[in-house]
């Protein structure tokens, strides 16, 4: 008899289940893609270097290419842009701004979503004096920026030097 | 007698001072064409300059393709690899003896570089026998601006010119060159001897000065008069120059050959045109060929009259023997040597490319120094995306109908310099550039203008917003216009982006309507375009006329994120000194909303993934994201298409010349060349990065409203930040939205546990 109240009860519950209110599940926002949900578009596997290269360099390069076929990432670094980025860098220390311009125009050619490229080339512009170049390169720099804080950070420096002079 | 005497002193003296005179007219001819630039040398047009660096996505085929360009010679082992010019290849390995270039701004030496290329990327590249970062090919020499003689020369300065070279002349051609004064009488008078007992002409007495005075200043008559002409201006050159000057100025002129309508002149152009070789490597048994040649560079072309060739070589061997300027242990290697003449090599022909370039150079050039002064004109064309280019078209044309014609234009996507033009399907014939010149409508290429109008109203359209796809009829021009869809249906209520996914023309024109033709064309003037013509309702289907190389500027302010960048075809301009005459530098300006063109662009994504593009899968991978849009106008007169990877943008239009119907759609017409030619080139996914105004939000694409992350047909949608729908679906399983931190959106969403047993009931038994 026990035994049948407790099936009883586990039916009860059963049915009342159905009957039960939806509960607000809190459902995240935020400016990436969610995860697991199709996008408009489809989401791209980045494939501009091979997972593993050797030749990669930079922060991303440990990155999951899985993470990156949905979120914003650092991209890979191939080896020779991170020394072309060293060499524009000492370019424009050594005050040599048209010739880091150069350079990074080159390196527009190994990637040209690179926001720290982009970065330094409004920085090269602005060493010029260009300085509505400069917040044009910066704001590029920054539309490319999502997954670089620490770039958009400079570019916001860069922004603010560049409403004041 | 005493007057006859006088006569004759006065006629002397008369004689002498019209001498003198005449001495000193040509002395001061001599010293202003000399004061002048000497020849005229065509402007050289080169290509990019392959850059090679570990991890460059490069095929085996293709780094081939770009040797075979360059005019890089292929031996069998790295033995042979002796001249500048050459490699050798075994599998994906290859080494190469990389010729020498000044870039203008810095200078590459000649030298060794061996890289390996393994899965489609460089895998490993060692310069001078050391690990390198990076490399730089020579360029392609991609065409030349002669002047109307059509003489084309590599000057060499006398320091540069081999004492083999100039002694080796001397001997041959004028022994007492360094003793006469422009004229050598006792060759004359052993001329005079030898032709008067053979009894016809067999022996001249010209000296290598008088020679150059004839090149120079006269024409090639054999009169009296012109000979006394030559002396003269020989002599006048012997007093104004040094041997050395005069010397290096022969070397410089001569002819040498012909190829085609180009006539070889000097010597730098002759080593490279028969041996691909600079004038400091050649042989003694080359030199010997090359100086040789000059007393008929036809009677011993060494490719056409080999036995010739070899005969006269040999000759002037054993006078170069003789005069002690080679060791008969050099002499003997020398006989026996094959000539080591090189096939003619390759001039290859980009017309419609260089039409662009010799237009943009006009802008700032007169026509004449770009044909005389010999300049180096640098430009972004990519030859490997040129010929593939080419080949898209000629494919694609293959077995269709004869008048259909192309137009096609890629540029690069971070920088919109052009990489490849084609102005028609008969890439070698320079006639109408179509990709220049073909103003003909768009049709739905102007769509995305149209949706980026309405989505930098964040306020009011977002991606999902519904719009109708309704029967229109607009009164324009006095008539009635009643657009119509493709295929021939309405398809009533629907989320924005699909319209254009779709191509709808109802829904666009409710649209452009909505937001006013105005708004719509001050747009498409921020993309890089201002239609000449008043503004009608019908120009929002792409009723108005564009070239695809405005097609392409326009699309490329959508593949930079609203960032515009005038195309760009010369990269720079230099002297034949290496002096910098103009740098045309990347110059970028903020047109529009990044956060917008990022919604656009992100559905450009979904036209070719699941719109009237979606074909473009048979040609390319859907992983690469190509974003782009189909266009066709009435009665299928053009078709067109322009998309974009992650590197590269290419714009193509296919109709024809007669404007009659192609019977082809954007997609079954134009959108088959792009697949067609993107495919045979690399090409980066498109990984669009949302900007910062941009936030995402799962929706129900069918009613617009927020879902959850389960719901079937759930779709991550990007909006402009704060425009994204509050109100939630009313289906099962929907919940309210609450906005998290941004510092949350780097956690990853973790399933939601259930709080109460009725959850855990109900996921038990889902």
């Amino acid at each position: 008899m026990k035994k049948n109240y407790f099936y009883l009860l586990v039916m009860a519950l059963f049915v009342l289940s159905a009957c039960a209110q939806k509960r607000p599940v809190s459902m995240p926002q935020s400016h990436l893609p969610p995860e697991s949900v199709p996008e408009i578009g489809g989401s791209v596997p980045d494939q501009s270097t091979v997972p593993g290269d050797s030749n990669v360099g930079g922060k991303g390069a440990d990155q999951s290419p899985l993470l990156s076929a949905v979120r914003p990432v650092q991209r890979p670094r191939p080896k020779v842009l991170v020394r072309m980025i060293r060499n524009a860098e000492k370019q424009l220390k050594n005050r040599q701004p048209q010739l880091a311009f150069s350079t990074l125009e080159q390196a527009l050619y190994i990637d040209g979503q690179d926001p720290l490229v982009w970065h330094l080339m409004a920085r090269a512009q602005f060493d010029q004096g260009n300085v509505v170049q400069a917040v044009s390169l910066a704001k590029k720099s920054n539309s490319l920026a999502a997954a670089y804080p620490d770039v958009r950070e400079k570019n916001a420096a860069l922004l603010r030097k560049a409403q004041g002079s | 007698m005493k007057l006859l005497r006088r006569l004759v002193i006065f006629f002397l003296l008369c004689s002498c001072l019209a001498c003198l005179g005449y001495a000193y007219l040509i002395n001061h001819q001599v010293a202003q064409r000399f004061k002048d630039r000497l020849w005229d040398i065509p402007a050289k047009v080169y290509a990019r300059p392959m850059t090679l660096y570990p991890g460059l996505q490069l095929s085996a085929k293709s780094f081939g393709q770009e040797l075979d360009l360059l005019g890089y010679r292929r031996v069998s082992t790295q033995a042979q690899l002796t001249v500048p010019g050459t490699y050798t290849r075994y599998q994906g390995r290859f080494v190469l003896n990389c010729r020498p270039f000044n870039f203008g701004t810095q200078a590459r030496p000649m030298r060794r570089i061996d890289l390996t290329i393994s899965r489609g990327r460089i895998s490993r590249l060692k310069s001078l026998g050391r690990d390198a970062d990076m490399e730089q090919l020579d360029p392609v020499l991609i065409g030349q601006f002669y002047p109307s003689s059509m003489e084309d020369r590599v000057l060499v300065t006398a320091e540069d010119i081999p004492a083999l070279l100039k002694t080796t002349i001397v001997a041959v051609e004028d022994k007492s060159f360094y003793s006469h004064y422009g004229i050598d009488f006792k060759s004359i008078f052993r001329a005079i001897v030898v032709n008067i007992r053979e009894g016809r002409f067999t022996q001249g007495a010209s000296t290598l000065t008088q020679q150059l005075a004839k090149n120079f200043f006269l024409s090639s008559e054999k009169t009296l008069k012109r000979k006394l002409s030559e002396a003269f201006v020989a002599a006048a050159i012997e007093r104004q120059f040094t041997k050395e000057e005069i010397l290096a100025a022969y070397i410089n002129e001569v002819y040498l050959g012909q190829d085609g309508a180009r006539a070889i002149h000097g010597f730098g152009l002759g080593a490279q045109f028969y041996f691909g070789k600079s004038l400091e490597l050649l042989s003694p048994g080359e030199t010997a060929l090359l100086v040789g040649m000059l007393k008929g560079p036809s009677v011993y072309n060494p490719r056409l009259q080999p036995d010739r060739a070899t005969a006269r070589r040999n000759t002037v061997l054993g006078l170069m023997a003789d005069q002690g300027l080679i060791s008969s242990p050099q002499l003997t290697t020398s006989l026996g040597s094959p000539l080591g003449v090189i096939p003619v090599p390759r001039q290859w022909r980009f017309p419609f490319y260089l039409d662009l370039v010799k237009r943009r150079l006009l802008k700032e050039y007169r026509e004449k120094d770009l044909k005389t002064m010999g300049l180096r004109i640098f430009t972004p064309l990519d030859p490997l995306v040129q010929l593939a280019a080419e080949k898209g078209v000629a494919d694609f044309m293959a077995g269709r109908n004869s008048k259909l014609q192309a137009g096609v234009v890629v540029t690069a996507c971070a920088t919109n310099e052009i990489q490849a033009l084609v102005g028609g399907k008969q890439p070698k014939y320079e006639g109408f550039n179509r990709a220049l010149d073909a103003k003909r409508p768009i049709g739905s290429l102007v769509k995305p203008a149209v949706y980026l109008s309405a989505l930098e109203q964040p306020e009011k359209y977002t991606l999902v917003t519904r719009i109708n796809d309704g029967p229109v009829s607009l009164k324009s021009g006095g008539r009635l216009w009643k657009p119509m869809n493709y295929d021939k249906k309405f398809h009533g209520e629907l989320p924005l982006y699909q319209a254009l996914v779709h191509s709808y023309n109802t829904s666009t024109v409710r649209l452009g309507m909505d937001l006013g033709l105005e708004t719509v064309f001050a747009t498409m003037g921020q993309l890089g375009f201002e239609p000449a013509a008043a503004l009608v309702p019908a120009m929002l289907l792409g009723s108005f006329e564009m070239t695809p190389i405005q097609v392409a500027q326009v699309y490329h302010t959508l593949a930079s994120g609203g960032f515009y960048t005038p195309a760009r075809v010369i990269a720079a301009v230099y002297t034949p000194d290496g002096e910098t005459l103009q740098h045309y530098p990347l110059r970028i300006e903020q047109h529009l909303d990044p956060g917008a063109v990022f919604l656009v662009d992100k559905t450009l994504q979904a036209v070719v993934r699941e719109g009237t593009g979606r074909s473009l899968s048979r040609w390319l991978s859907r992983d690469l994201g190509i974003a782009g849009k189909t266009g066709t106008t009435n009665d299928l007169r053009d078709t067109w298409f322009a998309g974009f990877s992650g590197n590269r943008l290419a714009v193509v239009w296919v109709g024809r010349d007669d404007n009659t119907s192609t019977g082809l759609t954007g997609a079954s017409g134009a959108m088959q060349v792009f697949g067609r030619m993107m495919a045979q080139v690399p090409n980066t996914p498109l990984v669009l990065t949302p900007p910062e105004n941009i936030e995402w939000a799962v929706i129900n694409p069918q009613t617009g409203l927020r879902t959850n992350s389960h719901a079937p047909g759930a779709l991550a949608v990007p909006f402009i930040r704060g425009s994204a729908p509050v109100v939630s679906d009313p289906v099962p399983e929907v919940s309210p939205p609450t906005s998290v931190t941004p510092g949350s959106d780097k956690q990853p969403v973790q399933k939601k546990k259930p709080r109460y047993l009725i959850d855990w009931f109900k996921d038990v038994f889902k």
